[in-house]
C-alpha cells in the first residue's frame, strides 16, 4: 500500500506545475512588438497627465468650477497622476522593452525605448529634481528606492540615454522580422529615419536645458536641431494621435460636451499674447479660432490665473478648451516633440550670437505650428510679415519665448522655460502670479513630492515647499 | 474429528438461532451519576458479542438482547459498567466519573478523537447544545464568547452578513488570518469575496461561505488554537482550525426529530443626529440641496425622524427535520433543514435550505466504510451600504423632508438634486444584488483494522461550489456610471478535493509504556474560476438584464487560480502509564506556489503533558481527589510553514483591447497586480504555548490557563509600495509578527443538586499582535480594501506597532504636538504620510455562560465582554458630511488654538466654523472619528422547557421541549453609533482586516426567538 503511494506521489511532483496563471500572459509570452505599442500609449498619457491639472503652472488654463484658485493658487501639489503613469505604467515597461531588445539583438527597439525614456525621465525632474532612477522599477527586489540626485539624472543618466538611443537607432536592422519595428509603432509605423530625428530633439531640448549650467551646451543643441525634426507641417513630430474610438484625453477631460464644468479655462496671460491686448500689441492671432472656443464672441478673453469666480476679470472670460479646437477635438494628438519647439531651440540658442539665423528659425518656429494647426498660408503671411511679430527681424528672446509658449500651448516644456529665466519680467512681459498665492509673492518652483510616495517610501526628501528652486535652476 | 467439528459448527448454528428468538429490546438512558446530565455517546455493548451501539443526544439507546446477558456501558472518562438484562426493557444506568481521567475529548486530525488530557496544547470544544442556544444562523458567530482567545467579528445587521473569525489574533501581514475550517477531516470553504461585480468589498460585502453549513447537523467544534494543535492540517491552518464534527446516528432505533424556532429582530443601536438646522448651503435654505447646512428649523417645523422610521422589524424562521439511529452495524443521520431570514431593511434576506445524510458500516470484523453528502442552497439578497447611495443615505436626508415620500406620480424618484444621493427607499426597491450559492461536501472514508495494532484509514473528499452574484442599478439613479442602468454579474465555481491516508501502528512495551506511531500523506487540491460580465444602458428602462443592452456596452472578464498541496506527515505519541504523554509530530509540504527550489518544507513540533494527580498518586503523595481533583501541565514547541498565493511569483500581464490594439494581444500592462517576486521562500511561525489544567472540589471548580508566545517569520505579503519601486502592489517576502497573549478558562459548578444545577463558565483573553520587522523600508502595511470615510482612514499594520491598527489623515502639527494653522487660523489636514490613529485589537475579550437546570427548566446566558479596541466611526463622518451630525452643531466662530505655521506666531484669529470647515477640513481628518469600541452585552439569554417523560409516553412522543431565546438585550459601549461590532468590508479582508470600522453598514440588531423541539 504505502509503496504504491509512495509511487504516486513521486509522478504528483510534476503536477505541482501549476503555478502560472491560464488566465493571463506571463512576462515570457509578451513580446517586443506588443510592448512598443503599450510603452507608446504610456508615454503618451504621462505627457497628457502632467499638463492635465500642471498646466495651471505655465498658465495656459486657469483652474474652474472645483479647481478655482486650486492648484493655479499653488495649493501644494504632487503631480500625483503623472507619478503613476510615469512610474508605475511608462518608465518600467520601457526599461523592461530595452532590456529584452538588447538581449535579443533588436537595437531599434532599445532605441525607441531610450529615447521615450529618456523624455518621461527629462520631464520628470524637470518637476520634481531629485527623483528614483538608479533604484527605481525594481519591483520587489528594491521597495523603497531611493533618490537620485538632479545633477546625476542630467549629466548621467539622461546622457547615457539619449547617446544610446542616437547609436542604437543608427544600427543596421536586423534581419528577423520580430525583432524589426512595424506597425505596433504608433507613432511612425516603423519609419526609424523618423525616430533617428527625435533622438535629436530630444537631445536638443537636453541640451537646452542645461545651457544656464554651460553655455558650450548651446553649440550642441543646435547642432542636434540639425538633425532632428525638419517637417515643417509635422509629419515627423512625436505625437500620438487619438482616434474616434479612442479618443485624446484632452477631449475626455476637458473639450467634450457632456463636461458641464471644466476644469480650466485659457488664461488671460496667454490670450492678452494673442487677441492684440497684450505683447504683441495689436495683432489679432490667426491661431484663436484654432485653439479656443469663444462661443461666437466678438473678442477672446482669458481667465486670470488663481481667481475666484467673485474676482474681477474672472467673469469676463468667455473662451474655452471644446471639442470644436484643435486640442479637445475628439482625434486630437498629444504632442510630446515637435518641430516648431526644434526652431525655438535653435532660434534661442542663436539669439546671441546669429541674429539672422536666430530670426529664421523664429519665423520657421510660428509656420510650423500654424501649419500645423491649420492656418491658412494667407493668414500665415500676413502674422509673419507683421513688424510686431518680425521686429523686422530685430527680435530678441522676448520675441522668442513668448512665440514657443504659445506654439507649445499645454506642453509642460514651457515652464521648464519659465523657470529657466526665472519667470524674468522682461522676457514674460505681462506674466502675473496668481490672484490668490499661497506661497506668498514668489512663483513655484517644483512639484511638492506625491501623495503616493510618503509615508511608503522614506526615502522621499524632505521639501519645506514648491517655492524652493531645483538644482537645475540654481 | 472432521465430522465432529462439523457437528458442532452446526449445534452452535442452532443454539443461536434459538437464542435469537428469545431476543428482547431494551432501551434507557445513560446520565451521569455526577450531575444528572444525559450522557451522548455511551457505547453499549451486549458482552461478547461484537457491534453495539451508542447512545443519542439525550443519552438514550435502544439495543436487542437476549434476557439472561449483559450489557456493557463504557465512555471515556468514566468506569464502565456492567449490568444484567435479566428481562429487563428499560435499563437506566448512571455512570460515575472515573477519577484519573477527565471525560472529555477532542476531535484533532483527521476525525481523530484524543482524550484532552493527552494533549499538549490548548483546545477547547464547543457542544451541540451551546450552539442551538445562540440562535445564530451563522456558524461563525455561533461561537461567540464560547471560546477564549477567539475572536469574532459579524461584520453588519444584514442577515447573511459575513462573519470574521480570528485566533490568537494574527500572524499575516497581508494573508488570510482566519483559520482552516475541517467538516468531518476534510478543509471546506470559508472564504469571503472581496469585492464583487466591480463593487468595493465596503460597497457590497460578500457573506462568509461557512454560513452553508448546518448549525443542526454539528455535534461538536473543537477550536484548535495554535499552531501546535495544527500542525498536522498544514499550511492553511497556521492561523488556527475550527473543526466540526456532524452528528452520526446512535441510540438504536430510528429517531425523528423536528425543531423550528421564530426570530424576531429590530435594530439594537443608532447614532444620534442634529435636529436644529435643515437642508440648504452655506446657511441659506435650499431646496436642491442634499445636505443640512441650511438656516435652523423654525419653531413649530416638523421634523422627521428618517432614521428612526427607516427601520422595520425582521422576522426569520428556520424548521429542522432529522432523522438517525443505528444498529449493530450501522449508523445513520439525515437531515433536512430550511432558514429563512428576513432583516430589518425589505430586499436584505437570507434563505439556506441544506440536506444531509451521514452513514458508515461495518463490513465484516475488521472494516468499517463510511461517508456523508450534504447539498446546500443558499440565496442572499442584500443592498448597497458603504457610501451616501447606499442605504445609509438616510443619513445625509435632509430632516425637514419625509424620506419615505420618494415617488414621483409617474413612479420616478423624487430627487433632491442630480449631484447628491439615491433615496434609500428606493435603492432598496431598485439596486439589490443577489446572490445564489449551488453547494456539494461530500466525502467517503475507510477504517481497517486488519491486527490489533494496525490502523489504516483513509478519506477523500471534495467541496465544491458555484456562487451566482449579480447586482442591478435600474434606470433612475443618481449615480453618474449608471445613469441609464448598470448590471454586473459574477459566476464564481470554487472546488477543494482532499485525500489523506494515513497508516497507525500501536505497541505496548511491558506494562506501563504506550507507544502509537502514524504516518500519512495528505494531497489537496483547490481551485477557483470567477467569470465577471456587465453592461450598461438599459434599452427598455424597466427591464433588468445584460440582454437587454448593446453589445458595445458588455465587458466580460475572467479569473483562474489553482493551489495544490501534497504532504508527508508522522504523528509519534508516547505515554507512561496514562500519566505523562509525549508527542512528536513533523510534516512536509510541497506546494505548488513557491519556487521549485523552496517547494518543499519540513515544519516539525513536540508537545508534552503530565497528568500531576496521578502522578502524586503513583507516588503514594496523595490518596483522594476531594480537593485538588485533577492537575495537568503541559507545554508545546511548534513550528508550521506557510506558502504564497497562486501565482506571486512572476508579474502576470493584463492584456487591453481598445481601439488602438495592433496586435491580438492588445497593450500589455502590469500595473494593476502585485509585482510578482520569483525569490518567495515559506513563511514561518513559531510558537510556545504552555499551560496548566487545574481543578478542585471533585472537579466542581476548574482553571485552565495558557500563555503562548508566537512569532511569524519571513511575511509574504502583498503590499501597497511607492510607484518609484515600479509597481503600486509588490508581492514581498520578509518581516515578522509577534503574538504573545494569556488565556483563561474558568468552570464551576456552585450547586449541583438533583433538581437544582448551576455552572459557570468563563473565558478570558488578552492577545497583542505587534509587527517587530517589515521587509524593505516600509514602516507600515496598508490594507486598501478596508479603506473608509471617503478616503480618510483605513487598516494598517505599524512597524513597531500593532497590526490592527488604523491609518489615517491627521491634523498638521508640529513636534510639539501644537496645531499649525493656515494664515487665515484654519488647521491643516495632513495626507501624506498618513497617521496612526488607534488600534483596533482590544485589551481583553471575555464571555461568561451561566446555565441553571431546575427540574424540567433550563435556563443559561452569556455576557459577553471587549475591553478597548479602537473603532473607526466612518458613520459619524459621513454625518458631520452631511451637517446632520451633532459634531456640526457649532456653527459659530473659534479661535484654534495652535500656532500659524509661515509665521510661527499664537493664533488669534477667529474662523467661521461653516460649511467649509467642517465639509472639507474637518470631515478630512480621521483623528476625531476615532472611538472606543469596548462593550459589554448580554449575547443571548435562552430558557427551556422539557416535556417531563412520563407526560410524553402516553402520546407516544419520545421529547418535546420550548425554548425562548433573546440576543443581544443588553449592550453598555460608549461608542456613540451604532452597535459597535463593525466590520466595514466585511470578513474578506486579509492582514490587519476591516473590523473597528464602521462604514455606512447596516446596524446591528436585537431580538428574540421562539422554537420547539419534537422527537419521535
Amino acid at each position: 500500500m504505502m509503496v504504491v503511494v509512495a509511487a504516486s506521489f513521486g509522478a504528483c511532483k510534476k503536477a505541482l506545475d501549476i503555478n502560472d496563471d491560464p488566465s493571463r500572459l506571463t512576462p515570457d509570452q509578451a513580446n517586443l512588438s506588443g510592448l512598443l505599442g503599450a510603452t507608446i500609449q504610456f508615454t503618451a498619457t504621462s505627457f497628457f497627465n502632467v499638463g492635465q491639472y500642471g498646466n495651471s503652472y505655465p498658465q495656459y488654463l486657469a483652474g474652474f468650477n472645483s479647481y478655482e484658485a486650486n492648484i493655479d493658487s499653488y495649493n501644494p501639489y504632487g503631480f500625483d497622476n503623472i507619478w503613476e503613469s510615469a512610474y508605475r505604467d511608462a518608465m518600467p515597461n520601457l526599461k523592461d522593452m530595452i532590456d529584452r531588445a538588447e538581449k535579443l539583438g533588436a537595437p531599434q527597439y532599445s532605441g525607441i525605448g531610450k529615447v521615450l525614456f529618456a523624455l518621461t525621465l527629462m520631464q520628470s525632474t524637470d518637476i520634481w529634481g531629485d527623483l528614483p532612477y538608479s533604484q527605481a522599477f525594481k519591483g520587489p527586489t528594491v521597495p523603497s528606492p531611493t533618490y537620485d540626485a538632479q545633477q546625476d539624472i542630467y549629466n548621467t543618466s539622461l546622457k547615457a540615454l539619449l547617446d544610446g538611443a542616437i547609436a542604437d537607432l543608427a544600427k543596421p536592422v536586423p534581419a528577423t522580422a520580430s525583432l524589426k519595428v512595424g506597425t505596433s509603432d504608433l507613432i511612425f509605423g516603423g519609419t526609424i529615419a523618423s525616430w533617428q530625428k527625435v533622438a535629436y530633439g530630444a537631445r536638443a531640448r537636453y541640451y537646452l536645458h542645461l545651457s544656464k549650467k554651460d553655455p558650450a551646451n548651446l553649440a550642441k543643441a543646435i547642432s542636434d536641431v540639425s538633425s532632428a525634426i525638419d517637417d515643417q507641417k509635422g509629419a515627423v513630430d512625436l505625437q500620438l494621435k487619438y482616434s474616434q474610438e479612442r479618443p485624446s484625453p484632452w477631449y475626455t477631460n476637458l473639450g467634450q460636451p457632456a463636461i458641464t464644468a471644466k476644469q480650466g479655462r485659457p488664461s488671460y496671460f496667454l490670450v492678452n499674447l494673442m487677441n492684440g491686448t497684450g505683447y504683441f500689441s495689436g495683432v489679432i492671432d490667426p491661431r484663436l479660432p484654432k485653439l479656443f472656443d469663444n462661443a461666437g464672441a466678438a473678442t477672446y478673453i482669458g481667465r486670470p490665473v488663481g481667481a475666484l469666480s467673485t474676482d474681477p476679470g474672472a467673469i469676463l472670460a468667455n473662451s474655452d478648451v471644446t471639442e470644436k479646437t484643435f486640442y479637445g477635438a475628439r482625434t486630437s494628438p498629444v504632442p510630446i516633440l515637435t518641430y516648431a519647439e526644434m526652431q525655438f531651440i535653435k532660434a534661442e540658442a542663436l539669439i546671441a550670437t546669429d541674429k539672422a539665423g536666430a530670426y529664421t528659425a523664429y519665423i520657421n518656429g510660428i509656420k510650423g505650428n500654424m501649419l500645423k494647426l491649420g492656418v491658412s498660408d494667407a493668414d500665415i503671411a500676413t502674422y509673419t510679415t507683421n513688424a510686431v511679430v518680425t521686429k523686422n527681424g530685430n527680435i530678441t528672446i522676448t520675441d522668442i519665448m513668448l512665440q514657443k509658449y504659445i506654439a507649445l500651448f499645454l506642453q509642460m516644456e514651457t515652464w521648464t522655460d519659465m523657470r529657466r529665466y526665472q519667470y524674468d519680467a522682461s522676457i514674460y512681459p505681462g506674466l502675473k502670479q496668481p490672484n490668490k498665492n499661497l506661497l506668498g509673492n514668489v512663483y513655484v518652483q517644483r512639484a511638492k513630492y506625491p501623495d503616493n510616495e510618503p509615508g511608503r517610501n522614506p526615502n522621499v526628501p524632505k521639501i519645506p515647499n514648491q517655492a524652493q528652486k531645483i538644482w537645475l535652476f540654481n | 474429528m472432521k465430522r465432529k467439528l462439523l457437528m458442532l459448527f452446526w449445534c452452535t448454528l442452532v443454539l443461536t438461532t434459538q437464542v435469537m428468538a428469545q431476543q428482547i429490546t431494551v432501551t434507557g438512558k445513560v446520565t451521569s451519576a455526577d450531575d444528572g446530565l444525559p450522557l451522548p455517546g455511551v457505547s453499549v455493548k451486549v458482552k461478547g458479542k461484537t457491534g453495539g451501539i451508542s447512545t443519542d443526544n439525550e443519552g438514550r439507546y435502544s439495543i436487542k438482547a437476549e434476557g439472561n446477558e449483559t450489557l456493557v456501558f463504557s465512555f471515556i472518562g468514566t468506569v464502565p459498567q456492567e449490568i444484567v438484562v435479566n428481562g429487563a426493557k428499560v435499563i437506566n444506568v448512571k455512570l460515575k466519573q472515573d477519577s484519573k481521567t477527565l471525560n472529555e475529548v477532542a476531535v484533532t486530525a483527521f476525525g481523530v478523537k484524543q482524550e484532552i488530557r493527552s494533549l499538549g496544547f490548548s483546545t477547547q470544544n464547543v457542544k451541540a447544545q451551546e450552539i442551538v442556544d445562540s440562535q445564530q444562523p451563522n456558524i461563525v458567530n455561533a461561537l461567540q464568547g464560547k471560546v477564549a482567545g477567539v475572536q469574532i467579528t459579524n461584520s453588519s445587521g444584514a442577515a447573511g452578513s459575513s462573519a470574521n473569525i480570528m485566533i490568537r489574533g494574527g500572524s499575516s501581514l497581508s494573508g488570510n488570518n482566519q483559520p482552516l475550517f475541517i467538516l468531518d477531516g476534510i478543509p471546506v470553504d470559508n472564504s469571503t469575496p472581496v469585492g464583487q461585480g466591480g463593487f468595493a468589498a465596503s460597497v457590497g460585502p460578500a457573506t462568509n461561505r461557512a454560513i452553508d453549513i448546518n448549525p443542526e447537523d454539528i455535534e461538536t467544534i473543537t477550536v484548535l488554537k495554535g499552531p501546535a494543535a495544527a500542525a498536522l492540517y498544514g499550511i492553511r491552518a497556521a492561523s488556527g482550525a475550527v473543526v466540526i464534527t456532524t452528528k452520526k446516528g446512535s441510540g438504536g432505533a430510528a429517531r425523528v426529530t423536528y425543531q423550528n424556532s421564530f426570530s424576531f429582530d429590530h435594530v439594537n443601536k443608532l447614532p444620534e443626529m442634529q435636529s436644529q438646522f435643515k437642508q440648504g448651503e452655506q446657511g441659506v435654505y435650499s431646496p436642491t440641496a442634499q445636505n443640512s447646512w441650511g438656516p435652523a428649523f423654525a419653531s413649530g417645523e416638523k421634523v422627521y425622524d428618517n432614521l428612526g422610521n427607516f427601520f422595520k422589524n425582521a422576522f426569520a424562521q428556520t424548521h429542522d427535520v432529522s432523522v438517525s439511529g443505528s444498529s449493530d452495524q450501522t449508523h445513520y443521520y439525515t437531515s433536512a433543514s430550511l432558514v429563512d431570514q428576513g432583516s430589518i431593511l425589505d430586499n436584505s434576506t437570507f434563505k439556506k435550505k441544506s440536506f444531509r445524510i451521514n452513514a458508515d458500516t461495518k463490513v465484516g470484523e475488521k472494516l468499517t466504510v463510511g461517508g456523508s453528502a450534504n447539498y446546500v442552497r443558499t440565496d442572499r439578497e442584500y443592498l448597497s451600504q458603504g457610501s451616501g447611495n447606499g442605504i445609509m443615505g438616510v443619513l445625509y436626508w435632509p430632516r425637514n423632508l419625509d424620506m419615505k415620500d420618494y415617488l414621483n406620480a409617474d413612479g420616478s424618484q423624487k430627487i433632491i438634486t442630480t449631484t447628491g444621493n439615491d433615496n434609500p427607499y428606493w435603492t432598496i426597491q431598485n439596486k439589490p444584488f443577489t446572490s445564489n450559492v449551488n453547494r456539494i461536501i461530500a466525502q467517503g472514508n475507510l477504517d481497517y483494522n486488519p491486527f490489533s495494532f494496525l490502523n489504516f484509514t483513509y478519506r477523500l473528499g471534495t467541496d465544491y461550489y458555484t456562487e451566482s452574484f449579480k447586482s442591478v442599478r435600474m434606470p433612475g439613479t443618481v449615480e453618474a456610471d449608471a445613469l441609464k442602468g448598470a448590471i454586473a454579474e459574477s459566476l464564481n465555481t470554487t472546488q477543494i478535493t482532499t485525500s489523506t491516508a494515513i497508516l497507525t501502528g500501536k505497541k505496548k512495551i511491558g506494562s506501563d509504556f504506550n507507544l502509537s506511531l502514524s504516518i500519512g500523506n495528505n494531497i489537496e487540491m483547490s481551485s477557483s474560476q470567477t467569470l465577471n460580465s456587465a453592461s450598461a444602458n438599459f434599452i427598455d428602462p424597466t427591464f433588468a438584464s445584460i440582454n437587454n443592452t448593446k453589445t458595445q456596452d458588455r465587458t466580460t472578464s475572467e479569473s483562474l487560480t489553482r493551489r495544490r498541496i501534497f504532504s508527508w506527515f508522522g504523528d509519534f505519541n508516547a505515554d507512561w502509564k496514562g500519566i505523562a504523554y509525549l508527542n512528536f509530530k513533523g510534516r512536509n509540504d510541497w506546494s505548488s506556489t513557491l519556487p521549485i527550489k523552496d517547494r518543499s518544507f519540513f515544519y516539525p513540533s513536540v508537545s508534552a503533558s503530565v497528568i500531576l494527580t496521578d502522578l502524586l498518586k503513583e507516588f503514594g503523595a496523595k490518596s483522594d481527589d476531594r480537593i485538588f481533583s485533577y492537575g495537568k501541565v503541559r507545554a508545546a514547541f511548534s513550528n508550521v510553514g506557510k506558502d504564497a498565493a497562486p501565482y506571486s511569483l512572476s508579474t502576470a500581464l493584463n492584456t487591453l483591447t481598445n481601439g488602438f490594439t495592433i496586435n491580438p494581444r492588445g497593450f500589455i500592462i502590469n500595473s494593476n497586480n502585485a509585482f510578482g517576486n520569483p525569490l518567495l521562500v515559506p513563511e514561518f511561525t513559531r510558537a510556545f504555548e504552555t499551560g496548566a489544567d487545574l481543578r478542585f472540589l471533585k472537579n466542581r471548580l476548574g482553571i485552565d490557563i495558557t500563555y503562548y508566545n508566537s512569532k511569524s517569520d519571513n511575511q509574504i505579503l502583498v503590499t501597497r509600495t511607492p510607484p518609484s519601486s515600479g509597481s503600486f502592489l509588490a508581492t514581498l517576502n520578509g518581516g515578522s509578527i509577534r503574538n504573545r497573549g494569556v488565556e483563561v478558562v474558568l468552570n464551576a459548578k456552585p450547586i449541583v443538586g438533583k433538581e437544582f444545577r448551576w455552572s459557570i463558565d468563563v473565558n478570558f483573553a488578552h492577545n497583542t499582535s505587534v509587527v517587530l520587522e517589515l521587509p524593505g523600508k516600509l514602516d507600515r502595511v496598508e490594507m486598501s480594501d478596508a479603506w473608509a470615510a471617503a478616503n480618510v482612514a483605513q487598516g494598517a499594520a505599524f512597524l513597531g506597532g500593532s497590526l490592527f491598527g488604523i491609518n489615517g489623515n491627521i491634523w498638521k502639527r508640529n513636534a510639539q504636538g501644537q496645531l499649525l494653522l493656515t494664515n487665515k487660523g484654519l488647521p491643516q489636514v495632513q495626507t501624506a504620510p498618513l497617521g496612526y490613529l488607534g488600534d483596533r485589537n482590544p485589551k481583553f475579550t471575555g464571555g461568561i455562560t451561566n446555565t441553571f437546570n431546575y427540574k424540567d427548566f433550563m435556563f443559561s446566558f452569556m455576557v459577553d465582554v471587549r475591553v478597548g479596541g479602537k473603532v473607526f466611526n466612518a458613520t459619524e463622518n459621513a454625518l458631520v458630511r452631511s451637517g446632520l451630525s451633532t459634531k456640526t452643531l457649532d456653527r459659530g466662530t473659534k479661535v484654534f488654538d495652535g500656532i500659524i505655521e509661515s509665521t510661527g506666531a499664537k493664533n488669534t484669529l477667529a474662523v467661521p466654523l461653516d460649511q467649509n470647515y467642517y465639509q472639507t477640513i474637518y470631515a478630512n481628518q480621521g483623528y476625531d472619528f476615532v472611538e472606543d469600541g469596548g462593550w459589554t452585552r448580554l449575547r443571548y439569554a435562552t430558557l427551556t422547557y422539557n416535556m417531563p417523560t412520563k407526560y410524553l409516553g402516553k402520546i407516544k412522543i419520545k421529547g418535546l421541549s420550548f425554548s425562548a431565546t433573546g440576543r443581544n438585550l443588553v449592550l453598555i459601549t460608549k461608542y456613540s453609533g451604532i452597535d459597535p461590532e463593525v466590520s466595514g468590508s466585511g470578513a474578506g479582508v486579509g492582514g490587519s482586516g476591516s473590523f473597528g470600522f464602521d462604514n455606512l453598514g447596516v446596524p446591528a440588531t436585537k431580538g428574540f426567538d421562539l422554537g420547539l423541539k419534537l422527537t419521535f
